[in-house]
């Protein structure tokens, strides 16, 4: 699904974020991208998400090469993900459903699909009750839920999530990680970057960074 | 969703967004309004004084003096050549014998006072032209000139010509300050533009992570682009209508004191519309280039 062949990622400054990254991703699998901070968990999956474009090396993402896609057609690649960020990136001037609608308004669906997409959305992750709600007023677990009901309703084939847990304690991070996993069970690829490894599940696949190197990559 | 619909959730998102912000959206309508009552008055002040400028035209007059030893024939010639110009619509001629008592009656001589021995007037012809074309005006007197017995021919629409000239030139200051006003309009359209992308800064950005083409960010600030421009183009047409109104009411109770026939020319239902679509052509135009700006800088 996912192929990196010998990905290099240079920015300006000379900075080097990755070198000479080789991997592959399969359908439905999840992959944790773990490492300490700066080690460019982000950088990789910005280079997924085609939000950068890598300086040297080839992205093949369904059949498709990510380093040579013109730039107006990027936007459709990006609709075949899911994205969750750390900071949620929430609208706050709009409430849950108007920020769940979004996506699904980018992607041209039809105003009467809308709401029930984002009601079952919503109802996945617990927060059918909070639909008229601002974002301001929900905790910061529920926040990240709701950033998650925003990532898969427009049902991806892939949902990456960049430090999705970062902001949150023990309980709540459990929580957000076992959504993730119920995704997975469903068939959706999931690619998690987190550097805290007590949230890392050894059952799944796990590539390694390191100053910009990948290190290591377990699988079962 | 089809493009249709599409258009039509971009244009409710844009009107969400200028009812939300209700007050600064009326403001921009004065802005706009204001900028186009401006020249659009001058225009029509100018129209105004054209239509005058050509009623007088049209009862303007070419006098043709004859000299005073015309015989008869040649008095029968030149009519004779009137009958055949084309450009003329009407003629009568004035025997000295006949304008010389007119004028001491008009002026309040008698034989006794006005102090000349004999008459001093020509005989003449006055010519009512069916033209108010200078230029054909021009050559008729030329050719009155060079007829036989002819002593001067007078033209009296030569302030008419100035008058002319001056709303010629008022012409031509009103479409620069025209270009001026659209330029000035063009500039904070597009500063307005700008600031409502900044604003909307986070969702812009959100957008594009998640797929969002450039078209569809562009939309909802194109249409509110589109709202100032017809709300600017309707105010500034409900205004200079109201304006018209006005000052014929005021021309009524004028005409009523003095007896006067006179009413302010209003602009053509089309010109209203050219206000109207010059309006929003501007706005959008201004919000199209402000917008690609600030989404190359995102």
């Amino acid at each position: 699904m996912i192929k990196f062949d010998q990905v290099h990622k240079r920015y300006p400054g000379n900075l080097e974020a990755l070198q000479n990254i080789t991997f592959e991703i399969n359908a439905g699998e999840l992959v944790f991208v773990t490492g300490p901070s700066g080690a460019g968990k982000s950088t990789l999956l910005k280079l997924i998400t085609a939000i950068e474009p890598p300086t040297h090396g080839t992205i093949i993402f369904e059949s498709q090469n990510l380093s040579q896609m013109k730039s107006d057609a990027i936007p459709y690649i990006r609709r075949k993900f899911g994205l969750v960020f750390q900071d949620h990136k929430l609208l706050y001037d709009r409430n849950c459903y108007e920020n769940i609608a979004l996506p699904l308004e980018i992607n041209e669906v039809g105003i009467n699909d809308i709401k029930g997409r984002v009601r079952a959305a919503l109802d996945k992750v617990g927060l059918l009750n909070r639909e008229k709600s601002m974002p301001i007023s929900l905790s910061g677990g529920e926040q990240q839920r709701l950033a998650i009901a925003r990532a898969i309703v427009c049902r991806p084939s892939i949902l990456l999530a960049d430090e999705p847990t970062g902001n949150l304690d023990k309980k709540y991070a459990d929580e957000i990680m076992n959504l993730f996993y119920s995704f997975q069970e469903l068939g959706v690829t999931v690619i998690i970057a987190t550097h805290e490894m007590p949230l890392i599940s050894k059952k799944h696949k796990q590539l390694f960074l390191q100053a910009g190197n990948l290190i290591k990559i377990t699988e079962l | 969703m089809n493009y249709f619909t599409s258009h039509y959730q971009m244009f409710l998102k844009a009107l969400h967004r200028s009812h939300a912000s209700l007050l600064s959206t009326l403001m921009m309508f004065l802005v706009i309004g204001v900028t186009f009552i401006l020249p659009s008055i001058s225009f029509l002040i100018v129209q105004n004084l054209k239509s005058i400028s050509e009623n007088i035209q049209h009862e303007s007059q070419v006098s043709i003096f004859l000299k005073k030893d015309t015989s008869t024939d040649a008095k029968n010639k030149i009519e004779k050549e009137l009958k055949n110009r084309t450009e003329i619509n009407s003629y009568h001629f004035v025997k000295k014998e006949e304008a010389w008592p007119r004028l001491q009656k008009s002026m309040g001589f008698n034989d006794a006072n006005n102090g000349l021995s004999e008459n001093p007037l020509p005989d003449a012809f006055f010519i009512s032209p069916n033209t108010v074309n200078p230029n054909q005006i021009g050559e008729l007197k030329s050719f009155l000139d060079r007829l036989d017995g002819v002593d001067q021919v007078v033209v009296d629409t030569g302030w008419v010509k100035k008058l002319n000239s001056v709303l010629h030139l008022a012409n031509k200051a009103i479409l620069l300050a025209s270009v001026l006003l659209a330029s000035m309009l063009t500039v904070v359209i597009g500063n307005t533009i700008h600031l409502q992308m900044t604003s909307h800064h986070e969702e812009i950005e959100l957008s594009k992570l998640i797929g969002a083409t450039n078209q569809f960010i562009r939309r909802p600030f194109l249409y509110s682009g589109f709202i100032y421009g017809l709300g600017g183009g309707l105010t500034a047409a409900i205004a200079l209508k109201l304006i018209v109104i006005f000052l014929n009411h005021s021309v009524i109770e004028v005409e009523a004191l003095y007896g006067s026939q006179f009413i302010i020319v209003d602009l053509k239902p089309l010109e209203y519309l050219s206000i109207i679509g010059s309006s929003v052509l501007i706005a959008v135009a201004a919000s199209f280039v402000s917008i690609n700006q600030s989404i190359r800088k995102l």
